[in-house]
């Protein structure tokens, strides 16, 4: 496959699990962004007694402190969205350029950061994530700060090796010789010839981060190293109301299928887009 | 073919598995022994030390393994238990007690004052590292020694009236003389009514058999007691449901629902014990300025904590740690929310709604709940204008990182009698002074009421040392929790503690 | 040619391992928080406290320490749990030997569910059986494990009591008790694996099943089942060592959820409380031992990958 120079986007038609997980996606961010405008009830105060089932008036029913899940779990596409998003459109980016570069450089360099990315890499994820989280301290603790970077840490050097490859994929090829011997910047070179080519993958990659986000994010929830009480997230509202599993299903089950959804949804999209573009998404567990 | 067996050999065990599993279902069960079920928030320890009994679920098994010299009930009364009898002399310096004959230890020697001077010095060395150390401060190793070989003295400088009660702690479980501290901790030294079989730290099922030597005649009724920790709610309540435990220590508030409607479980529930509630220390602006405390007293809607957070079980609490129920309390009807007055002392501390009161709390759920309590706190101080960041963290962080750290932090006591929660953490010189509270006019008041020999005038001392405590001082308690355990039909013999950390095991037998 | 290429995989695996364990430690003693106060508890003074950290050499600068728990690491050493005092290896031992037959029941029920799953959605390719198998795997990767352990403990446990709820095993119970008690973990696990690798299998199946070769053979009159089983699988092992691999890293980490869930006494449990505890040993033995697992899963992968191809040899 020859390279190219410089970006352009194929106009083909979209495929299907593309439109649709996408469509589920502007779903959330449409939810995400006007929820205080709908919402019945605020997230955080107690309007009932504690896990009273669906009802009209709280259709998710009530959880642990008397708060109505339904608002809980919507104003939880906040954080669960934008969360996820974030940090992973900052792992991608910042894994990206690392890689990339690492790639193109080679040499030493190249050696000592894949060995370093390599051993970060052979630590699973939710372990790492929670020997991150436990050496920050507790002063940090439940800061959607921490959990942001914690994300970026364990995502970077993933998705650096990824993109490493890509860019010793191209490094050997002619047009980068060419433009090198032109008296192309090292940043101009990433910026015109690296990077488009890299889009690809890396957009893939970004849809497989993105889909795993917001388990990883409810899992350390679920363990107590998650985000703070009272803050409504997913993870932590399936966590907290657990306990009401057997007498009042809903009120975890409906957290549970929203994120879900919200986690299908990013993976579908991710594979339409994946075979939009001609490639296949490769998950990793 | 090849492909073919590949699948039939992981269905054929799932097959079998099934198979075996409901007629196997009850084999766990057969084996006679009563299965109790803990719960530890903050990590097994597990250690059968009383010196240290750093869990919940380690106070099952030395509550199991050893006696302490009297017994304590729910009305604090004290009652013999490896002590037959007591008297002190008239000035009350001077307390003896006589110990049981024929008493035999696990390793058969028999129980003499020896064992138990020993018990009671080896808390107060600072090398063992004891908490018991600081709630006994009123005994010196010096002042405890065998008066023959049956009895045992206690001699204090000043009259302690409650001598036999105040000396049956969490940690006085009396152990044989000489036994060195990793002995105590794996195999146990003790008197008690089962012994250990094959501890092992990090397994969260332990084993404990009958004594036949116990020295009280007829018990225990189990042939054997196996304890194990089980944390999560639905585990709690799928385990009890499905006959996989006998008997829950504390049944996740949640599934009562659940369980009332189950046949074979039987719910108790004990009286109003552990206090639960936060703290601020006094000498940290902005909760220097009395009025400040008073309003972040006067936000809690304490009946609806009490609703909400326990759904009923439990009792108001009155910002000291004397439930209002206790004859000792200083009053027995609390005033409930009261915002307007909040906002008042607020104003005429400074604050507005322009330039609020904010305050950080750190919560964790070292007793499960208490992280929820912040949140409807935060809620509550909201109607006032006080604003309420609250930092959450995991409950095994809390004692190192924040508590006795922080100034405004969430706490939990058990159960104590008057004479003990109201000095443990409220004389000037107590370890866990998380209030910072040093009045010497509080003192004076609980010197003289723990040298006060006439029942009813101690009382009394008591109440004005709490009325003091609640109107200035700088603990919250919104509430006291009760327990509610879950019990099988089949089974009996068992209530509830007060004291939540020492489950009562002695009289529980189960009808297979 | 290939004697080098292996030995210098072996050596780049150790390389590895080695900066690994370097991580680890540095993660692990940078944890903050007062190791003494921690794990003596609430009720202690400060001499106390100074006599643990000294009894623990906790006071000696960074670098001795390191040197010392790689020294002893590598003869086996792998100091004492600051919590209880037993010995580190000895405590993982236990809890291993839980965890890796959690583990290997969820890989026998993974592996012919995969393997089954991928070559009909593989062999039906974009047609309905495909479909209904992509929306399976997609569900089953995106169910966060203490979802499904949950929603399956509920069915099966509570509802249903086919199962027991609490997985606790020791040596006086039988096999089948066993085998009971591990089987609902072991299906979360082995759902969420096979949902992963499915999909990748399934992939390279189909791209196998477009070969040349394949379709030579599938014009030549071979059954297709044949042709799937004796010629495609084989040729699609090598991603699918590659998946293989990875989903056993995913084990070590996704046991720590579902041990969490189900309260068996795994690794995963324990690294858990050591975290919270701050037992640092205990903490710095397990991750190694997951890292070390990984590292070695991924080199022999490594290794078949070039034995089996041909191709990769004169490289």
């Amino acid at each position: 496959m020859t390279g190219r120079v410089g970006w352009r986007v194929p106009t083909r038609r979209l495929p299907t699990t593309l439109r649709v997980g996408g469509t589920i996606l502007i779903g959330f961010f449409l939810v995400a962004l006007t929820v205080p405008l709908w919402a019945p009830y605020s997230p955080v105060e107690t309007v009932a007694l504690p896990f009273k089932g669906a009802s009209l008036d709280h259709p998710f029913g009530t959880d642990v402190l008397g708060r109505d899940v339904f608002t809980r779990v919507a104003y939880g596409t906040r954080i669960d969205l934008l969360l996820s998003l974030t940090s992973t459109v900052i792992a991608v980016l910042l894994g990206a350029v690392i890689g990339l570069a690492s790639g193109y450089i080679g040499g030493w360099f190249d050696n000592v950061l894949m060995r370093a990315f390599e051993a970060i890499v052979s630590i699973p994820l939710l372990i790492l994530a929670l020997l991150v989280i436990a050496a920050a301290g507790p002063q940090y603790s439940g800061s959607l700060l921490l959990l942001t970077a914690v994300v970026v840490l364990v995502y970077t050097p993933r998705v650096a090796r990824i993109s490493r490859a890509v860019a010793v994929d191209l490094v050997t090829r002619d047009f980068l010789t060419v433009a090198r011997s032109r008296g192309e910047s090292t940043w101009s070179i990433t910026r015109r010839e690296l990077a488009p080519n890299a889009s690809g993958v890396l957009l893939v990659e970004f849809g497989v981060r993105a889909g795993y986000a917001p388990i990883l994010i409810g899992s350390l929830a679920f363990l107590g190293f998650g985000v703070r009480a009272p803050t409504p997230e997913w993870g932590l509202i399936i966590s907290e109301n657990r306990a009401a599993l057997a007498t009042t299903p809903v009120v975890v089950l409906a957290p549970a299928a929203v994120l879900a959804i919200l986690i299908i949804s990013l993976n579908l999209a991710t594979d339409g887009l994946a075979r939009y573009l001609g490639r296949t998404a490769v998950r990793t567990p | 073919m090849k492909g073919r067996k590949l699948f039939l050999l992981p269905a054929a065990l799932a097959l079998g598995a099934l198979t075996l599993g409901a007629t196997q279902l009850g084999a766990q069960s057969q084996r006679n022994c009563v299965r109790f079920a803990s719960v530890e928030a903050t990590g097994s320890k597990n250690s059968l030390d009383p010196a240290h009994h750093t869990s919940t679920h380690d106070g099952a098994g030395i509550h199991l393994t050893h006696n302490r010299l009297v017994n304590r009930d729910e009305n604090w009364r004290v009652s013999p238990e490896l002590a037959s009898s007591w008297k002190s002399n008239k000035s009350g310096t001077i307390w003896t007690f006589q110990l049981r004959r024929g008493v035999k230890f696990h390793d058969g020697h028999e129980l003499t004052a020896a064992d138990v001077v020993y018990t009671f010095r080896r808390l107060l060395n600072p090398k063992t590292g004891s908490a018991a150390k600081s709630s006994l401060a009123f005994l010196t190793p010096s002042g405890i020694r065998p008066s023959g070989r049956y009895a045992v003295q206690f001699r204090t400088k000043s009259p302690v009236a409650e001598l036999p009660l105040l000396i049956t702690i969490k940690q006085t479980w009396i152990v044989a003389n000489g036994a060195d501290d990793e002995t105590i901790k794996t195999k146990g030294a003790g008197t008690g009514p089962f012994r250990v079989v094959d501890f092992k730290p990090l397994k969260t099922r332990q084993l404990f058999v009958r004594n036949a030597d116990y020295w009280q005649k007829g018990l225990p009724k189990a042939k054997c007691i196996e304890v194990s920790v089980v944390q999560e709610a639905t585990s709690k309540l799928a385990a009890i449901q499905t006959n996989q435990v006998d008997v829950i220590q504390a049944v996740d508030l949640n599934t009562i629902a659940a369980l009332k409607k189950n046949q074979g479980v039987r719910l108790l529930v004990s009286v109003p014990s552990t206090l639960v509630g936060l703290t601020v220390r006094i000498d940290t602006p902005p909760f220097d300025d009395n009025r400040v405390r008073l309003a972040m007293k006067k936000v809690i809607d304490r009946q609806k904590m009490v609703d909400v957070l326990l759904l009923g079980f439990g009792a108001v609490g009155d910002d000291n740690p004397i439930p209002p129920t206790s004859p000792a309390a200083w009053r027995h009807k609390v005033p409930g929310q009261d915002i307007e007055g909040a906002k008042k002392l607020l104003a005429a501390a400074g604050y507005s709604e322009s330039k609020p009161l904010e305050v950080s709390a750190h919560c964790s759920d070292f007793i499960p709940g208490l992280v929820n309590l912040c949140q409807l706190y935060q809620q509550m101080a909201a109607q006032a204008g006080i604003k309420v960041d609250l930092v959450t963290g995991p409950a095994s962080e809390f004692f190192d990182t924040v508590w006795l750290k922080k100034p405004f932090v969430v706490t939990g006591w058990g159960a104590r009698p008057p004479g003990e929660a109201l000095a443990v953490a409220y004389r000037a010189d107590a370890e866990w002074n998380e209030t910072h509270w040093k009045r010497p006019d509080y003192e004076a008041l609980l010197d003289k009421a723990n040298a006060t020999l006439n029942p009813s005038k101690r009382v009394a001392g008591f109440r004005s040392a709490a009325k003091l405590l609640a109107l200035e001082g700088g603990i919250i308690v919104p509430m006291f929790t009760k327990t509610v355990a879950g019990v099988r039909s089949n089974c009996s013999g068992y209530k509830p503690s007060n004291e939540f950390a020492l489950p009562e095991l002695r009289f529980v037998s189960c009808k297979r | 040619m290939i004697v080098k290429l292996v030995v210098s995989r072996i050596a780049l695996a150790v390389v590895t391992l080695v900066t690994v364990s370097a991580l680890i430690f540095a993660f692990a003693e940078i944890l903050p928080g007062d190791i003494a106060a921690r794990v003596l508890g609430r009720e202690t003074t400060e001499e106390q406290r100074q006599l643990f950290r000294e009894r623990l050499n906790l006071d000696r600068p960074f670098y001795e320490r390191y040197g010392t728990w790689l020294k002893g690491s590598l003869q086996g050493d792998l100091g004492r749990s600051f919590v209880n005092g037993q010995p580190t290896r000895v405590l993982v031992e236990e809890r291993a030997k839980n965890t890796f037959s959690l583990a290997a029941y969820a890989f026998v029920l993974y592996v012919p569910a995969t393997l089954l799953l991928a070559t009909v959605a593989a062999l039906f390719h974009n047609r309905v059986p495909d479909s209904v198998i992509s929306i399976l795997t997609l569900a089953s990767l995106s169910l966060p494990e203490f979802v499904l352990g949950t929603a399956l403990m509920f069915v099966f446990a509570v509802t249903l009591p086919l199962f027991p709820a609490l997985s606790f095993t020791d040596p006086s119970m039988s096999f089948g008790e066993r085998l009971q008690a591990m089987t609902l973990p072991a299906v979360t696990l082995a759902v969420v694996m096979a949902g992963y690798a499915v999909r990748m299998l399934r992939d390279s199946l189909i791209g196998v099943l477009d070969s040349d070769y394949v379709r030579m053979a599938m014009l030549k009159g071979v059954p297709r089942r044949r042709v799937v089983l004796r010629h495609a699988l084989p040729n699609a092992l090598g991603p699918a060592l590659n998946v293989t691999a990875l989903n056993l890293t995913y084990l070590i980490g996704g046991v720590v959820i579902v041990e969490q869930v189900f309260e068996y006494e795994g690794l995963g449990k324990l690294l858990v409380d050591a975290i919270s505890n701050r037992d640092t040993p205990v903490v710095e033995a397990i991750v190694l031992l997951a890292a070390a697992v990984y590292i070695l899963a991924n080199l022999i992968a490594d290794v078949f990958a070039l034995l089996l191809n041909p191709r990769l040899r004169t490289g």
